[in-house]
């Protein structure tokens, strides 16, 4: 054909070296993507292992395989501290870093912005203040109040940010530019009553506050688990059904409205979905934020933008990040429990910045 | 395919941009010229139904505002200026969105082939596992505008699509639109600056003033040395060639 452009002849392609045809090339580099994503599921079960057998009590690794190989099997010390105080933080931890890594990936590309995260929206901050604000006025010393209470607050005006930026965006026709202002703008308020709620409290319930804010898996239950994983299972299929829509959005709303998308209504309900991951995972662990902001551009680099992957993989590398990060929160003062925020971005800035630094090309 | 707007007028807030177009296109180049703010990419996202003005679009007798989102995708394709994306989407994945409104998870194989087959045709097939942010302008655009094809639209809306391009690619992609619109009784629009390219390549020129049809016709009958002078501001030489297209020479601000 005499009338195409010519391409970069300096650059070799991948087709003049395999010498398949272009939607053979295709489907191996998908074959490629699914064995990527099969593997970084087994090390994230190896990451679960370690995670299980860390911790102050001196469990042998034989003892924690023994006691999970017969989850009914009795009452004794090891089946205590492995059934009902590691397993639910691990899997607490898998979970929200699932949770927060999707919501990153979905915040990244509804609003078409790889510096987007799932606090975008002013979630964090939302969740912060609704906790600090029922540590300060609500608990008092009750155990209700400390494992109901305050997750119930953060969750509460977690929703609330999202939905008031939900509203402003709404007003402003779904424009992205609104949706981060809005967030922004609701990251300042919320952040301000935290900073006033610190200034009236106690010295106690500050510490209670601070360690709040921290992050921390520690008052993970087996109830706790079920909500969150509820919340994946309700949210999960229906960002899967949008998949193609959702990588057609990053090609910009005039190109997906052409495409016969609707790119105003599909926005607005990625962003109920993101908030409502959001403050779910928050509610329960605290402000770990770093999780929602890294997983996706790792995933990215990794597997691309077709959402089949991107999605799974952000979800895969989120629960990757915190799991490795309560392991080491439980190994860098043997005996205590550091703070799970601290911990992820002790792990994650080194790892991601050498990624950006290596110059990594693509694993496909 | 026939595509008419009637008496069409937009504003954005209260300024308007449109004041009563009318216009007409049928299979074969249109081009549509005019000064930056005269209302080109205005009305190329009207004819789209990207936006709702008033007045009418008619696509071969019905009112582009009745029809569905899908059965409106499927008969007009339209492709902004600004083609720049950072998605980590390679070509083949690109030109495969096109069939956003039909791909399951796993896309069909006649699907897949039938890329295959349209990214051969268009010369892109070496590029295919090339990322679409490591490729020129040029081919972003040709890749957009495969990927607009993949769904064989009946009408192709295009603005301001050779704005990156250098003087030879601009004639490769116009001339290969003007194949695309005789091989498949395609109707294209497109909003250009360049009236040399528009002259050379274009069936039908409309010419666009202030939100309104300044003139429209054969190239040689609407770019005369008048025209230019009054919608431009430009003093120009105008001669017409052997082909009866106009020449035109831009000599100084009037």
């Amino acid at each position: 054909m005499s009338d195409t452009l010519q391409r970069d002849d300096t650059i070799a392609t991948p087709i003049a070296i395999t010498g398949l045809s272009p939607s053979d090339s295709y489907r191996r580099h998908s074959r490629r993507r699914l064995l990527f994503l099969v593997a970084a599921i087994g090390v994230v079960l190896v990451s679960l292992m370690v995670d299980l057998i860390t911790g102050p009590a001196s469990l042998s690794i034989a003892e924690v395989f023994h006691t999970l190989l017969s989850p009914w099997g009795g009452s004794g010390r090891e089946h205590v501290i492995v059934w009902m105080l590691r397993m639910p933080t691990a899997l607490l931890a898998l979970l929200v870093g699932a949770a927060l890594g999707v919501a990153g990936a979905e915040m990244q590309t509804i609003l078409n912005n790889p510096l987007a995260s799932p606090y975008t929206l002013g979630v964090s901050s939302g969740a912060c203040f609704g906790a600090a604000l029922a540590l300060v006025f609500g608990t008092g010393a009750s155990l209700v109040g400390s494992t109901v209470l305050v997750p119930l607050a953060a969750f509460g005006f977690a929703m609330l940010s999202s939905a008031t930026v939900y509203g402003i965006a709404r007003v402003k026709g779904g424009s992205t530019e609104s949706i981060v202002l809005g967030g922004v703008a609701l990251h300042f308020l919320f952040s301000a009553g935290v900073a006033f709620l610190k200034f009236v409290s106690s010295e106690d319930q500050l510490a209670a506050i601070v360690f709040w804010i921290f992050g921390s898996l520690q008052g993970a239950t087996w109830p706790k688990l079920m909500l969150v994983s509820a919340c994946l299972l309700v949210t999960l299929p229906v960002l899967a059904l949008d998949a193609w829509k959702l990588t057609a959005l990053r090609l910009g709303d005039d190109r997906a409205n052409s495409l016969g998308l609707d790119v105003r209504t599909l926005r607005r309900r990625i962003l109920l979905i993101v908030s409502l991951l959001t403050a779910t995972a928050v509610c329960f662990v605290g402000a770990v934020g770093f999780v929602g902001l890294v997983a996706p551009h790792i995933a990215r680099m990794s597997v691309g933008e077709d959402q089949r992957y991107f999605l799974p993989l952000s979800a895969i590398l989120g629960a990757l990040l915190l799991s490795c990060a309560s392991i080491v929160s439980k190994c860098i003062i043997p005996g205590t429990v550091f703070p799970l925020g601290v911990a992820t971005a002790f792990i994650g800035v080194p790892f991601f910045i050498s990624l950006i630094l290596g110059g990594r090309s693509r694993f496909w | 395919m026939i595509l008419d707007a009637t008496d069409v007028t937009f504003s954005y807030r209260s300024q308007p941009v449109l004041r009563g177009v009318d216009f007409h296109a049928e299979s074969g180049l249109t081009v549509l010229l005019g000064p930056n703010g005269a209302g080109k990419s205005t009305l190329l996202k009207c004819l789209c139904g990207l936006l709702s003005p008033e007045g009418r679009v008619v696509l071969d007798g019905r009112d582009i505002a009745t029809l569905s989102t899908d059965e409106r995708s499927n008969l007009v394709s339209y492709l902004p200026q600004d083609l720049s994306t950072g998605a980590c989407l390679t070509v083949f994945e690109s030109v495969l969105i096109g069939y956003v409104h039909r791909l399951g998870w796993r896309p069909r194989a006649a699907d897949l082939h039938q890329v295959e087959s349209l990214l051969e045709k268009m010369g892109l097939a070496d590029l295919s596992q090339r990322m679409i942010t490591e490729l020129s302008g040029g081919q972003r655009q040709m890749v957009a505008i495969t990927q607009s094809l993949v769904r064989d639209p009946r009408v192709l809306l295009l603005d301001e699509p050779t704005s990156n391009l250098d003087i030879e690619h601009q004639f490769h992609l116009c001339g290969l639109l003007r194949r695309l619109c005789t091989e498949r009784s395609l109707c294209v629009v497109m909003a250009l600056h360049d009236l040399q390219v528009a002259s050379r390549f274009a069936d039908t020129i409309y010419v666009l003033k202030d939100g309104l049809v300044d003139g429209a016709g054969p190239p040689a009958s609407v770019l005369t040395r008048e025209r230019i002078a009054s919608v431009y501001n430009v003093v120009a030489e105008v001669n017409i060639a052997a082909d009866n297209r106009p020449l035109i020479t831009p000599l100084a601000v009037r």
